[in-house]
Order: structure tokens, then C-alpha cells, then sequence
């Protein structure tokens, strides 16, 4: 029984580390630059930090420790591969401990590994890896009813990343209703509890919820950088209808899920967390599916191909996707092309998106960045330079520079092909074009760099 | 072995109605729509390179096609022995001729009346909408709609050991066309109709609606990932410009109903449809109901188009008709009018004839209204332009450009993938209905335009008898037959600076 568990475990690893390791393979013959925009928020901290500095700034820890090395870029890729493999392996063993079926279990830690959400997790430098290695080992700890290694294991995870307290107060209420209460009405009012007061003090999400944007937001394959795979989804949700007849036993997980899902509408990154819950159904239904008597074994061989097709598939396409993913070699050369010719105070427009990247390369600050789209109240200046963007007013277009200070304007590919503007000259790009205020400096591979002259003077 | 006499007729029928469309459909060497040159120029591609033309680089001017690619493997599959274009005519006809096999097939299945089958196989392929989209159009529809009636018919007699034709077909299908999903569609209403109605389901008759569903799934998911992402939900109308998305997805209009679909069926189909959804139950009828209400309930949404809409419920309702007639026998049966009950079904068949018969004979001969001297125009861009050459016609002339010219378009009917197909689509109206003579040549060198096709066709589209500022030293008349070639003369002018 305990070989079996240690062979399942060992083929967890390989798969694990064949995944995260083809990741970096494909991403490394493509591209160079680490994966994602905002990784270049921690690598601006790690790079400009000196060492325990950075606590002052309230940095991430992590980053804190990582800016001590020599090889900061390497331990950045490094690190997350190594969580992963612990974190699969913490996955398991708590599956031990909720599923009896051995193959469910195995099946269940497969979907996790093959699911975006844990290959993101695993394979781009984020706040989440290690802060959910302690909260699975917590996990961990309260099944095994040791306590107190639980809480320092929880509480742990908030020295690392406080805004995950809500992800550790759930625990607590499923926990509470599993080991100690008997009671349901208690820990559901402790989650609707911890919802609100989440809800309520972030900054409230401005994108009408729609089939579109839930589908482009949630699911991988339809372009959401951490979300679920459409398969991992499907099978997810025939695994709850499956369940329907523990639903009693179920309940205080249908809360979690509801509440969890609601919270990730303001905190994108608790989809991992969803995704985690997901698999468990996903395995139970796949089990379901496969101990089920089918009266033609063709047509159930077949839809379990399918599935595993699909599951497979969806992975596949996340990590071809991911690896494609930004920053492009082309945009940081630009930045670091316009180093030389800026100090560090010049202000410049772009995307919030970029503003990680422009600050890392190019030293100078951008006019926003996705720190302050995601905690500013009335996100008033991503308001103002979407006015400018779209604007062809000149006046308008021109007292907004002088007012703000705006230096630059740094345009790639991705804002010209519907990230912000859909047609050629459309916006400020005419006045660009255009206006003797604006200069050309830089048009390389379809990154633009314009300057701004004041031409009052 | 000796056949029994009503497959005989029903052998007959079929030649005889395959060999009327085959008479007519070669009448001519050319096509009726636009698609069908896609089509071959797919088939080409696989007959010469073994891969279907994925990164296309003549239509929009460079450009990447999605769809589903079966259906041009098996033309292709014919067309490396054959002739080309006779052949794909005879065998586009061939499979949609085998729609009558197949409704007769269902027929006999549910309304167990030989002759009663063999008017509905007859009424079903004489739908006018059928004839108009397979007889002298290469269209998955010719595959996917038999296909779909012969898949049903084995999913009626489902059977444990029997799966093979059912498996192979379903992928068939699947693989040939996006519009399977009407049957997924229908055999999950049929599920929830079985299930409100407490009709006792087979347990193999959901295993297979499951691989049905997850099969469709997955492989829409992989050819339409990257056009979904690009377009997100506006997919479903395949990025079709507004302008001309009424031609492809209109409103509900009963005597359009009525016309394509035949007034008999029409009126007792959709009777039928609500006797057995209300009073009678059927667990056969139901599947036929749930397959029209699908393709209803994706019609009234303008989820699917037009055409398909009214073949897909007219051959629905055609069945449901054949059920309506057997109940109406078997009632005037048992009145006194018992005696009358063979006239009862030749006044049917004779208005039939008169509504549905002659009419479908009539539109069969007119669909082979192309001419010779039409083709040649785009016949005579290949023997006389360079090969890098950029050709503006009409959206429905893209695809003759790039299948007998051989040159660039700007644009064609298939609007997937494309970026500001809105603004491409009256930039390239403007070209034709514009006045002035800068703005139009402001437009041609943004698609770097060197010819510009005038046919009857554009005549006709935009209600003009000329283009405007055509008459001018930028632009000479390269070719004036029945379709008119200017080319655009860009040393002399250009509005490019020096």
C-alpha cells in the first residue's frame, strides 16, 4: 500500500517536472524575458532593492531574500519549479486524507498538475507559490490534528502575502464545520462574513459581468492567463451534479466555492484556489465515469479518451500560449534604447500594463501601472490617459501632457491591436502622426517611441 | 437475392432524382455562390500537397482560413482520379441526392407506411432551400444534412453491437461541418424532452449523446480556439460586416417560411409538432421535434444561417408531416369516409405536385444562369496581370479572383480571422459607389490596389450602371467584355509623397 502511494508520488514528480521544465524549454527557445508583465513589479523591487531595505517599502518577502543573490533571474525561474513539486506532493498527501480511492486521488493530482492555473502558478514568479506551499502544509497539519503547526504554518502565509487572509479564514470555517460544529448556520454566516468585508474594502471591479468576460476572465483556453482549463470546467461541474446526493455533506464546500468565486471578481489570483476545489470534483467525476457500467464500453472508451483528450489538450494549449506570452525581446530593447536618453523622473504614457516594465528597463515612471488600476479608488488617472488615447483633440491631447508632465509616449503592438486602439490612426495616434508636438523617436519591429515638445516655450 | 418491390422504387427514385440533378447541374461547368471556389481551391491544395490551405495568400492579401476540414479531403479524394469539376458536381449531388434514402429510411421508422415514406423522401428533397444550397454549389450541406438524417436513423435503431456506422458517421460529420451542432443541439432537447415526458431513455442512447457532445466539443474547441479569441462570442456570426448580416441571418418571416419549406409540410409539420409536444406521445416523433425546435430556437436567436435554418426545419417538418398524414389516414379509417381515404392521399400528392414538386423543378432548371463570358473575365487576370497583382471586386467575386485569376483580392466571403472587416467592407463599397476620385484612390492605395474588377454582379449589388470617377487618366480600361477591368495607373497617380 505505502510502495503503491511512494509510485504514485514519484509519477506525480515526473510528470510535474516534465510540464514545468517544457514550459521553460518552449519560453526559452522562443523568448528570453521572464513570463508576463508583472513579474517585472518584483524584479524592479528585487533589482533596485538592497536587501532588508526593501521591507521598509512593504515588498514582498520573497523578493526581499531573492535580491541578496548574485543570480537574482535564475532563482526567480528556479523557485516557483521547486514549490511546484512540493506543492504536488503536499496535494496528494492531503488528498490522502479526504479520498479514500487511490486512483481518485492519483487522477485528482493529475488534473491539478495539467490545470493553467498551477502551471502559471509554478512557472511564472508570482506572490502566490510559496505562500499556497503553507497554506497546503497547513492544510495539511489540521488533518493530521496538529495544530499548532497548522496556525504558524497559516499564519506564515500572511507574512508573505497578507491579502490571502481571506483564503485563510475560509479554511478556518471549512474546517470549523468539519471537525468541530455540527452546526452549518455558524461557519456559512463566518464565509458570507469574510465575502463582505473582502468585497468591501477592495476597490470594487469595473467590468460588467457578462458570458464574455467570465469566459475570457476564468477560462484558459479562451485566453484567461489564470484560469481553468474548459475541460478541467466541464468535468468539474459534472463532478458536483454527480455528488448532488451528498449535497448535506457537500454544502459548506458550495459556499466556499460561491464565496471564492465571488472574491476572485476583485482578487483575480484566488482562481487558483477555486481551481484546487474544481479538481477535486473533476477527479471524483472522472472516477464516476469511469467505475460507471456503461452499456457499450466502445462509446465509454471513447469519452474517456476524449476527456483526457481534452484535459491534455487544454494544458497544451496553455503552455504553447504562455510561452508566447510578453514581454517581447523587442520591447525591452526599446526601453533600454530610451535609458540612455532619460532620467529617472521622466514621466511616461503607456498602458498600465507595461508600467512594471517600463520602470525595470528604462528607469524612468510610467504614468500608471496595474498596482495602481488594481488599488486605486477612482482610478483617475487610468480614466484620464484612456480620454487621451482615444482623443484626437489636440488642446485636450496637449494640456494633459503639460499638466502631467508626460515626456514619452511608448506604444507596442499589442495597445495598436485592440488593447487599446482597433484601427490605424484611430485616437491620438492621427495626432501623433500628425502634430509638430510629437516626435518619432524610436519605430523598431512595432514598438513606437514618441516624445513630446512643448513648443510654447 | 431478390429485392423486395419498394426498394426497387425507392432505388429508382433515388437514381432518377440524382440523375435530374446531375443533368442539371452540369448544364454548365460553373458554380452559383462564391464558397464553392473556396472550395476548390481547397481541394487543390490537398490534391497537390496532402494539406488543406490553412495560411491562404491570395485571399484578403494574405490571411489564415478555420474551418473543418473533412469534407475537402473527401472531394479531394475523388478529384485525384477524376476530372475535377464534374466530378465534385456529381459527387456534391451524389450525397445530397442520398438525403431521399435517408428520410425514407426515417419514414418507414416512424410512420411505418411505405407509401407515406416514399412522399416524404420525395417532398424532403424537393425543399426548394435544399436545391437552391446543393445543386450547383459545392456546400458542406450537401454532407452534413443527409449525413445528419442518416445519423439519426441509426440513433432510433441504437443498438450495443451496432455502433460502428453510428461512431463513424457522427465523426463524419463532425469533422465535415460547425453546423453539427443542430444535431448536438436537437439530441439534447431530445434528452430533456424524454426527461419532462418520463419517456424511459436507453442508457446507450445518453452514452452516445455524451460522446456525441464531447466529441463536437473538443474538436470545435481546437479548430475554432484561435477565431474565438479573436472575435470572442461575435464568433457564432463568423465576424460577418453588419452591412450584410440580414443576408446571412434574418428575421423570422412566415411566407418566407412558407416558400422554402413547402406550405403542406409547413402547415401540418408544425401541427404535428404541437399535438405530439402536447397531447400524444412519441418517443421517436420527439427526436424529430427536438431537432426542429433546436433549429428553430438557433434560427430566432440568428445563431445559424438562413438557408441551413429552413432546410434543417423544412426536412424536420417533412417528417413530421409523413406522421400527420398516417394519424389522418388511420382516423378517416375509422369514419365513414374510410372509402375516400385513397383519394384523400391523391388530392395530397397532387397538391404536393402543384406546391412543392413542380416548383423544385422549376428552380432546379434555373441555377445554371452562369456564363461563359463572366468567367472569362477572371480567366483573363491570370493570363494577363502580374502574379502579385491586387484585384478589388465585390465580396461574392473574392474567391473567382483567387480560384480562376489566381490573383490577390481584398476581399471575400469568408470574414473569419479578419481584422476591421467592417472598414474593409466599405472601403471596398466606397470603391465602387464613390464619387470622388481622391477618396477612391485614397482607398486603393491602402489595399495597394492594381486592378479593379466592374462585373454585373457589383452592377447590380450597388444599384450603380457605372463607377463614377472611372472614367479617367488614373485608370485604364484594361479589358471590356461583360466584365469590365480598369487597371489603376499608379505612376500617374498616387497620393503617396515623393
Amino acid at each position: 500500500m505505502r510502495q503503491n502511494k511512494t509510485h504514485q508520488i514519484l509519477v506525480l514528480l515526473i510528470i510535474c517536472v516534465a510540464i514545468l521544465s517544457f514550459f521553460h524549454v518552449l519560453r526559452l527557445t522562443k523568448n528570453t524575458a521572464l513570463p508576463t508583465y508583472d513579474v517585472y513589479y518584483h524584479l524592479n523591487k528585487i533589482k533596485s532593492g538592497t536587501g532588508f531595505n526593501l521591507l521598509k517599502e512593504n515588498s514582498y518577502l520573497l523578493d526581499v531574500i531573492i535580491s541578496k543573490s548574485n543570480n537574482q533571474v535564475f532563482f526567480m525561474r528556479l523557485l516557483p519549479f521547486i514549490a511546484g513539486l512540493l506543492n504536488i506532493c503536499l496535494i496528494y498527501l492531503i488528498l490522502g486524507k479526504i479520498v479514500k480511492n487511490e486512483k481518485q486521488r492519483f487522477i485528482t493530482s493529475l488534473i491539478v498538475i495539467l490545470s493553467p492555473s498551477f502551471i502559471y502558478v509554478h512557472s511564472v514568479y508570482n506572490n502566490l507559490f510559496l505562500p499556497l506551499s503553507f497554506i497546503l502544509l497547513g492544510t495539511l497539519f489540521m488533518l493530521k490534528d496538529k495544530y499548532f503547526y497548522s496556525m504558524l504554518s497559516l499564519f506564515v502565509v500572511l507574512v508573505f502575502n497578507l491579502s490571502l487572509f481571506i483564503i485563510i479564514l475560509l479554511l478556518l470555517f471549512v474546517f470549523y464545520e468539519k471537525l468541530k460544529s455540527k452546526n452549518l448556520f455558524l461557519p456559512v454566516l463566518g464565509i458570507v462574513l469574510v465575502s463582505y468585508v473582502f468585497t468591501t474594502i477592495n476597490p470594487g471591479f469595473t467590468q460588467p459581468l457578462s458570458i464574455y468576460f467570465l469566459l475570457t476572465k476564468y477560462v484558459s483556453d479562451f485566453g484567461a492567463l489564470i484560469g481553468f482549463g474548459f475541460f478541467n470546467l466541464a468535468l468539474a461541474v459534472l463532478g458536483i451534479f454527480l455528488s448532488w446526493n451528498e449535497k448535506v455533506k457537500n454544502a459548506i464546500i458550495y459556499y466556499t466555492l460561491i464565496a471564492l468565486f465571488i472574491c476572485s471578481l476583485y482578487e483575480h489570483s484566488f482562481v487558483v484556489f477555486l481551481d484546487l476545489i474544481l479538481a477535486y470534483y473533476s477527479g471524483y467525476a472522472f472516477i464516476k465515469i469511469w467505475k460507471s457500467k456503461w452499456q457499450s464500453k466502445t462509446l465509454k472508451n471513447y469519452v474517456m479518451l476524449l476527456i483526457l483528450c481534452g484535459l491534455i489538450f487544454s494544458s497544451g494549449s496553455y503552455l504553447n500560449e504562455m510561452s508566447k506570452v510578453g514581454p517581447k525581446q523587442s520591447e525591452i530593447l526599446s526601453l533600454v534604447w530610451l535609458k540612455d536618453k532619460i532620467k529617472p523622473d521622466t514621466k511616461i504614457l503607456s498602458h498600465y500594463e507595461y508600467g512594471y516594465l517600463i520602470k525595470t528597463f528604462s528607469g524612468a515612471t510610467p504614468y500608471t501601472d496595474k498596482t495602481y488600476f488594481l488599488r486605486s479608488k477612482d482610478k483617475l488617472k487610468i480614466k484620464l490617459s484612456n480620454d487621451v488615447f482615444a482623443s484626437r483633440n489636440l488642446k485636450k491631447i496637449l494640456d494633459f501632457f503639460n499638466k502631467e508632465k508626460i515626456e514619452y509616449v511608448w506604444i507596442n503592438q499589442a495597445m495598436k491591436n485592440g488593447q487599446v486602439w482597433n484601427r490605424e490612426e484611430e485616437g491620438i495616434l492621427l495626432i501623433l502622426e500628425n502634430s509638430p508636438n510629437f516626435e518619432r523617436q524610436y519605430d523598431y519591429f512595432g514598438i513606437e517611441i514618441w516624445k513630446y515638445k512643448d513648443l510654447r516655450i | 437475392m431478390k429485392l423486395k418491390p419498394r426498394y426497387i422504387i425507392l432505388i429508382t427514385l433515388f437514381i432518377a432524382y440524382f440523375g435530374t440533378r446531375v443533368y442539371f447541374a452540369l448544364q454548365t461547368p460553373y458554380f452559383t455562390d462564391d464558397y464553392s471556389y473556396f472550395v476548390l481551391r481547397q481541394v487543390d491544395h490537398i490534391t497537390k500537397t496532402g494539406r488543406p490551405l490553412i495560411n491562404d495568400d491570395l485571399s484578403y492579401g494574405g490571411r489564415t482560413h478555420v474551418f473543418m476540414p473533412l469534407y475537402f479531403y473527401i472531394l479531394a479524394g475523388f478529384a485525384l482520379f477524376f476530372p475535377k469539376i464534374i466530378v465534385i458536381k456529381i459527387i456534391n449531388n451524389f450525397f445530397a441526392s442520398t438525403l431521399i434514402l435517408a428520410i425514407y429510411l426515417i419514414c418507414s421508422k416512424i410512420v411505418k407506411n411505405r407509401k407515406i415514406s416514399l412522399i416524404c423522401a420525395i417532398v424532403a428533397a424537393s425543399i426548394p432551400t435544399y436545391i437552391n444550397e446543393t445543386l450547383t454549389s459545392i456546400s458542406t450541406t450537401s454532407l452534413v444534412v443527409p449525413g445528419g438524417f442518416f445519423l439519426l436513423y441509426l440513433f432510433l435503431n441504437i443498438e450495443k453491437d451496432k455502433l460502428d456506422y453510428l461512431i463513424l458517421l457522427t465523426l463524419l460529420i463532425v469533422l465535415s461541418s460547425a453546423s453539427a451542432i443542430l444535431i448536438v443541439l436537437g439530441l439534447i432537447i431530445f434528452v430533456l424532452l424524454c426527461y419532462l415526458e418520463n419517456a424511459p431513455l436507453e442508457k446507450i442512447e445518453l452514452e452516445y449523446v455524451a460522446f456525441f457532445v464531447f466529441f463536437f466539443l473538443w474538436t470545435n474547441f481546437i479548430i475554432f480556439k484561435e477565431a474565438f479569441l479573436k472575435h470572442g462570442l461575435s464568433i457564432i456570426w463568423s465576424n460577418i460586416p453588419s452591412n450584410v448580416f440580414s443576408t446571412y441571418f434574418t428575421n423570422i418571416n412566415i411566407a418566407q417560411a412558407v416558400s422554402s419549406i413547402g406550405l403542406l409540410p409547413f402547415v401540418f409539420g408544425t401541427y404535428t409538432t404541437y399535438n405530439y409536444l402536447l397531447k400524444k406521445k412519441s418517443k421517436n416523433v420527439s427526436l424529430f421535434i427536438s431537432l426542429f425546435l433546436s433549429t428553430f430556437l438557433l434560427f430566432i436567436l440568428k445563431l445559424i444561417q438562413t438557408n441551413l435554418a429552413f432546410v434543417m426545419m423544412g426536412i424536420s417538418l417533412v417528417i413530421l408531416f409523413g406522421k400527420f398524414l398516417r394519424d389522418f389516414i388511420l382516423s378517416m379509417k375509422k369514419t365513414k369516409l374510410a372509402k375516400f381515404t385513397n383519394l384523400a392521399i391523391i388530392i395530397v400528392i397532387i397538391l404536393l405536385l402543384i406546391t412543392q414538386l413542380i416548383p423544385g423543378f422549376i428552380l432546379m432548371t434555373k441555377n445554371n444562369n452562369i456564363k461563359k463570358e463572366y468567367i472569362d473575365g477572371f480567366i483573363w487576370l491570370k493570363n494577363n496581370t502580374k502574379k502579385d497583382s491586387v484585384v478589388i471586386a465585390i465580396p461574392e467575386e473574392g474567391n473567382l479572383i483567387t480560384y480562376y485569376g489566381e490573383r490577390k483580392n481584398i476581399i471575400d466571403t469568408d470574414f473569419l480571422l479578419i481584422k476591421d472587416i467592417e472598414v474593409r467592407y466599405k472601403d471596398v463599397e466606397s470603391v465602387f459607389t464613390q464619387k470622388f476620385r481622391i477618396e477612391a484612390l485614397r482607398i486603393l492605395e491602402k489595399y495597394n490596389v492594381d486592378y479593379i474588377m466592374f462585373t454585373e454582379k457589383a452592377k447590380e449589388k450597388y444599384g450603380i450602371e457605372d463607377i463614377a470617377y472611372i472614367h479617367d487618366e488614373c485608370f485604364d480600361l484594361v479589358l471590356n467584355r461583360t466584365v469590365q477591368i480598369y487597371k489603376v495607373n499608379k505612376t500617374l497617380c498616387t497620393l503617396k509623397e515623393s
